[in-house]
């Protein structure tokens, strides 16, 4: 794989795996009875989420990796509506939107 | 933020935002004060003995707690986005105590980060508390 490519690759993966943790967090809060299983996970998955992030900034810019890492509101939505069957609404999709640019903008020079 | 918020959510949503941004500023500290060209075992062996790494960890841990409160009385696609207010806390103590400079850029990126947050503040917080909102 390119360097190139695996910096950014690697902070699009950060994402994904930062919202699974997420998920875990929440349902940590949905069931009770697995709240120990559902933390742990989550701890593991953050974990795994900052050391896969520390080895993409030796491939990558911060003032790339925090807008692609914004991603990760994208898939805490998606994952929010398929795993947790939230309600995802437009107005809060554009709101994720919003936040994304903001971000984008607010750490595109850092 | 959507009427009807609990003030106590609204306080610890507050006070994820503050613990986020002390852990963002925190963690550029102490790995500024850690030696270069390390291995990675060596480096965490190093953090280990930083005072500043113990600090983060403590800050993580109350970082957790707070947000698992959070997250009982509150739908994840509602206050995850929200936390993204605290990269404005931490530009504006970056302009504030490391003087890095406000662009045009940046004063959009602001409006665009409280836009999105404003928006999302105003759909139900919780779909379980059936509260209406914004479709």
């Amino acid at each position: 794989m390119r360097a190139a490519l695996a910096g950014p690759l690697l902070v699009v993966l950060c994402a994904v795996v930062e919202g699974f943790s997420q998920v875990c967090f929440k349902k940590s809060a949905l069931a009770p009875a697995r709240r120990h299983f559902w933390i742990g996970t989550g701890v593991a998955l953050f974990v795994l989420q900052a050391a896969l992030y520390t080895v993409a900034l030796q491939f990558v810019e911060v003032s790339t990796a925090f807008p692609i890492g914004s991603f990760a509101y994208v898939v805490v939505a998606i994952l929010s509506r398929r795993i947790l069957d939230e309600p995802v609404t437009r107005t809060r999709w554009l709101g994720v939107g919003f936040v994304i640019a903001g971000v984008s903008l607010l750490a595109g020079q850092a | 933020m959507k009427r009807g918020l609990p003030a106590w959510l609204t306080a610890r949503l507050a006070l994820a935002i503050a613990l986020d941004s002390a852990v963002q500023l925190l963690w550029k500290l102490a790995a500024l004060q850690l030696p270069g060209s390390l291995s990675p075992s060596a480096l965490a062996a190093a953090a280990l003995h930083q005072p500043l790494f113990l600090l983060l960890g403590a800050l993580f841990v109350w970082q957790l707690a707070n947000w698992l409160r959070v997250l009982e009385a509150s739908d994840l696609s509602y206050s995850q986005p929200i936390t993204s207010l605290s990269f404005v806390s931490v530009f504006a103590l970056s302009v504030l105590f490391l003087g890095e400079r406000v662009d045009a850029a940046k004063i959009f990126g602001i409006a665009f980060v409280f836009a999105g947050v404003w928006l999302i503040g105003r759909t139900p917080h919780d779909r379980r508390a059936g509260a209406a909102g914004t479709p």
